[in-house]
């Protein structure tokens, strides 16, 4: 079975939102910082609720935020 | 240095200090305790032990926090979230598997025809061993992201 990795664009759509910041994203979704920073860096995968209000969050689809890409 | 690291390093030097004083003070009162068989003094004193570390990490981190906020500006998180959850159980059963090894070392080596006072050394020193331990991982888990 192939490989497969989730990716983010987070980081991207904040700097398009005015530049916010990881504790404004954090605030607006409820989590932590340190949370937002370990998404970001693809250490840490999120839960389908927490992927959902990150997309609402940049006004985006959830495809738009994260993607399922196979490893070569 | 987030507000997670910091916690788990003050917590985990914290409970090595409160290991380290209780022990002067019981040992104290009790020098011949590691030699000893005695069940009901081995008993009592890791009672207490346990109890000592449980009050000793509260007003650490009532303490930590009051001096964190003091200091650096920065209070507790409001949220404890789904990541914060993740660690905590992790965590959990890291300390849980590592007290379980020293049970069964334990048990080994009774099986082995060594003296009842040795499994109480290995149980009352596992016990703060296996709670570091797991501190370690907290600030490993954070300082990888998970």
């Amino acid at each position: 079975m192939a490989n497969h990795s989730i990716e983010n664009n987070i980081r991207r759509l904040r700097f398009d939102a005015d530049e916010m910041t990881q504790q404004q994203l954090a605030d607006l979704v409820g989590v932590t910082r340190q949370a937002i920073i370990s998404i970001e860096k693809g250490k840490y995968s999120p839960s389908l609720e927490l992927a959902f209000k990150l997309a609402e969050a940049f006004n985006v689809s959830i495809n738009d935020v994260f993607s399922y890409k196979k490893e070569d | 240095m987030s507000y997670q690291h910091k916690k788990s390093i003050v917590v985990g030097i914290a409970s090595i200090i409160t290991f380290g004083l209780f022990n002067i003070y019981w040992l104290g009162k009790y020098p011949d305790l590691l030699r000893s068989s005695d069940t009901a003094l081995w008993g009592k004193t890791i009672v207490i032990m346990i109890m000592v570390q449980v009050i000793s990490q509260i007003l650490v981190t009532i303490l930590f926090n009051t001096l964190n906020q003091i200091i650096a500006g920065e209070s507790e998180p409001r949220v404890r979230d789904e990541l914060d959850k993740l660690i905590s159980l992790r965590v959990m059963r890291n300390s849980y598997i590592a007290f379980i090894i020293i049970f069964i070392l334990s048990m080994v080596l009774m099986m082995t025809g060594q003296s009842i006072n040795t499994m109480f050394n290995l149980l009352y020193f596992g016990l703060i061993g296996s709670g570091i331990f797991g501190e370690v991982t907290e600030f490993i888990y954070y300082r990888r992201g998970y």
